[in-house]
């Protein structure tokens, strides 16, 4: 039971790629907004279902480059947060941008292993990650982990293999120089074998489900931002979706098209939900 | 009967949504491997002089 020593670098690779080309001016997006929106709405419900203080992400990871920023929502509604990664490139763009969101103080940030944290057993009421799980063909090691530093609970949300937006993105990664695929494996992007490696754990299925299905592929890393900025400055309009001024945490409010958006997709068939998730996710008890 | 109207609802509105930002996506990756095959025969024609 132990991570390969090539997935251990493929995913630092990948984190530290991201850093690299994150927006400086955190200007995220329309779908990374939207994600976080809908992801946030969980997260809110979950926290406050099952009162969850303290939360360790592990290994943290950003959004669209934004490094950093999956966990934020825990510390807005008063949890504690600690971020542990083994770049610490990641921890260093991770930091402003908590005290942009004047958070700094709710969270704690710290360079280890995945497998190997400094945690002492039974720590947080809740570990979780985001699109890392399925990066490892054996990804035992890092649950093993996350259920020893977790007191309560673990949540694992991956990629969704069936969404269109895969076999795009493979295409993608062909045309780009035939750029390596770091996003890990397509058969550990499902519900099935996030349930099994954490019944594999000996731990209590809680609840599952699929989160951010708006009407548009996974573009997953592909820099679409840029594209759409260029064509509306050609017709002096402007495409800015910065999280400090689409979050809702500010005035309560979500622009229309991000609403619009969420109402379609809180009443999708659950049929559809199950292939056409950008994310599926499942939350395990010790 | 309701979930149903408002299910099938939904669903045609995000496929409504769907194609335009699906063949939007489709043509930035067409121009990203236009732009991608342009530099490769820069590249080359800069190695062979």
């Amino acid at each position: 039971m132990s991570i390969d020593p090539k997935e251990r670098e493929t995913m630092l690779r990948f984190i530290e790629r991201n850093v690299s080309v994150a927006p400086r001016d955190l200007d995220e997006g329309i779908g990374t907004v939207y994600e976080r929106v809908v992801i946030d709405d969980y997260f809110r419900d979950m926290q406050s279902r099952y009162g969850i203080r303290t939360v360790l992400e592990n290994p943290a990871d950003g959004v669209t480059g934004v490094p950093g920023i999956n966990s934020l929502e825990f510390a807005r509604n008063g949890g504690t947060v600690w971020l542990a990664n083994p770049s610490q490139r990641m921890l260093d763009g991770a930091r402003p941008v908590w005290e942009k969101q004047k958070l700094i103080d709710q969270a704690r940030f710290t360079r280890c292993e995945v497998d190997d944290t400094p945690y002492d057993d039974n720590s947080f009421d809740l570990v979780w990650n985001y699109c890392m799980f399925e990066r490892f063909s054996d990804p035992s090691a890092l649950v093993a982990e996350m259920k020893r530093v977790a007191s309560r609970y673990v949540l694992l949300m991956t990629q969704n293999v069936y969404n269109f937006g895969t076999p795009f993105h493979k295409v993608y990664h062909a045309i780009n120089d035939h750029q390596d695929w770091d996003h890990g494996y397509g058969r550990q992007m499902t519900l099935g074998a996030i349930r099994k490696a954490l019944r594999d754990q000996n731990m209590e299925l809680v609840e599952e489900g699929t989160v951010d299905i708006p009407p548009w592929l996974d573009t997953w890393d592909m820099p679409l931002r840029g594209e759409l900025k260029q064509m509306l400055s050609s017709i002096g309009r402007k495409w800015e979706w910065k999280m400090e001024n689409q979050g809702r945490a500010q005035n309560g409010s979500l622009p229309w098209s991000v609403s619009l958006v969420r109402d379609i997709e809180a009443n999708l068939p659950i049929w559809f939900r199950k292939f056409q998730a950008h994310h599926l996710y499942v939350l395990a008890r010790k | 009967m309701m979930r149903l109207i408002r299910g099938t609802l939904a669903l045609l509105a995000w496929i409504i949504i769907y194609i335009p930002t699906t063949l939007f996506v489709v043509f930035v990756m067409v121009k990203h491997y236009f732009g991608q095959r342009r530099v490769r025969k820069q590249r080359k024609q800069e190695a062979a002089a």
